[in-house]
């Protein structure tokens, strides 16, 4: 027999050896976290206990309301009800409509609104938008400067983005008006593609907290005002 | 480099592992963690006007009148005659414009109707003692078209509601 198959043959055994070694740690190991484990349980035995104090923890709601003439609406269809005291529109003349928004959560928010018009036409096949009537006809009285400032940047001629600029809207408290009229511009009645078609308006309030004011509105709304950072 | 192997795929890890590092090192944490929208829509037609006309003839003459419906909205009329023969236009309340178009001065609203307005439609004699006048004149057994056509549009008011006077398109419909 030469060196190197004796020597081969002693590594191997070696090699058994030494891994059953191991083995035999690991299970020695596991008994004992085992047995420290049941047996540290059966140490714990009540001696005494206090009285049950319990705590509750509500989380702050934060609430925002649209008002149309004084009364909260929400939901399809809600808006332009009374516009004309169930007369027919008047091609031209301004009509009173009070938008404004309303604080009804726990706490203080920041307010913006987002203000919708256009055109549709109703057929058998159903509502459609109707892209050829220009939105611009649908005159709203935007109230700027009195505690609101029209985001130029993110305004188009359908959509009218508003934000409230005298900063926290306090917990039960009503923004300024942010619209107070509508009027159908007259050259519709002369123009093409108007009769008949209904002009929808969609108003949209939004409100974040205050806490960590300026970072949560650029992360809720991209930017932190009509001139904010983005 | 191979490409095989448990020790190829600890780079490619590795790096991995540094982007999302960096990235959440980076990324903006939710600030927006309260946040509220209410949303609220409404609509109305812009109504049209429904107008129909009605028409009479009898000894030469074409009388029409204009009604609006009463589900309409008040509007203003003006009428038109297009005639291969001479006519003589008249009514209450129609005054001549100089475009041709006869305008109907008060307003119609829904459920009312216009006076009438009267084409009297002439028939010249020949001339016999001078035939080549009579050339482009009526002949007997030709037929001939007293067309009358009209517009109608919605009054418009300014912002206070007070109604506008009518301002007609340039040119006029068919």
């Amino acid at each position: 027999m030469s060196m190197g198959h004796r020597a081969g043959t002693g590594a191997r055994g070696s090699g058994r050896i030494g891994r059953s070694r191991r083995q035999v740690a690991l299970l020695a190991l596991a008994a004992t976290l085992i047995v420290c484990g049941t047996a540290g349980t059966a140490f714990a035995i009540p001696q005494i206990r206090s009285r049950f104090f319990g705590a509750q923890v509500r989380l702050a709601s934060i609430e925002t309301a649209l008002m149309e003439n004084g009364t909260i609406v929400e939901g399809e269809d809600v808006l332009l009800t009374d516009l004309t005291g169930g007369e027919p529109l008047e091609l031209g003349r301004s009509y009173q409509e009070v938008l404004s928004a309303c604080n009804v959560g726990d706490i203080d928010q920041y307010v913006r609104v987002s203000v919708y018009r256009y055109w549709v036409r109703d057929s058998k096949e159903g509502t459609a938008k109707a892209c050829d009537l220009d939105p611009s006809l649908i005159r709203i009285g935007f109230v700027e400067g009195d505690g609101w400032t029209i985001d130029r940047q993110a305004t188009t001629p359908e959509r009218t983005v508003l934000y409230y600029d005298r900063g926290k809207l306090p917990v039960g408290a009503e923004t300024t008006p942010f619209v107070d009229s509508l009027a159908i511009d007259a050259r519709v009645a002369t123009l093409n593609g108007y009769k008949d078609a209904r002009f929808v308006v969609e108003a949209q309030v939004d409100a974040v907290q205050t806490h960590n004011g300026e970072r949560a509105k650029v992360g809720a709304w991209g930017k932190s005002g009509p001139n904010g950072s983005v | 480099m191979r490409l095989t192997g448990k020790g190829i795929g600890r780079p490619v890890v590795g790096a991995c592992l540094a982007a999302m590092l960096a990235l959440a090192v980076a990324g903006q944490p939710a600030w927006a963690y309260f946040t509220s929208q209410s949303w609220a829509s409404g609509s109305l037609v812009v109504q049209g006007p429904s107008t129909d006309i009605t028409e009479r003839y009898g000894n030469a003459t074409k009388s029409v009148v204009i009604t609006n419906d009463k589900d309409s909205v008040p509007v203003y009329v003006r009428a038109r005659v297009y005639s291969t023969l001479p006519c003589e236009v008249s009514g209450v309340g129609w005054d001549a414009a100089e475009d041709g178009w006869y305008t109907y001065g008060p307003v119609v609203e829904p459920g009312s109707e216009t006076e009438e307005l009267t084409v009297k439609i002439s028939f010249p004699l020949p001339d016999y003692d001078n035939p080549d006048a009579n050339e482009d004149g009526p002949v007997s057994g030709e037929q001939h078209n007293v067309v009358v056509v009209y517009e109608a549009l919605p009054v418009t008011y300014d912002a206070d509601g007070v109604a506008q006077a009518v301002s007609w398109p340039v040119g006029g419909g068919a």
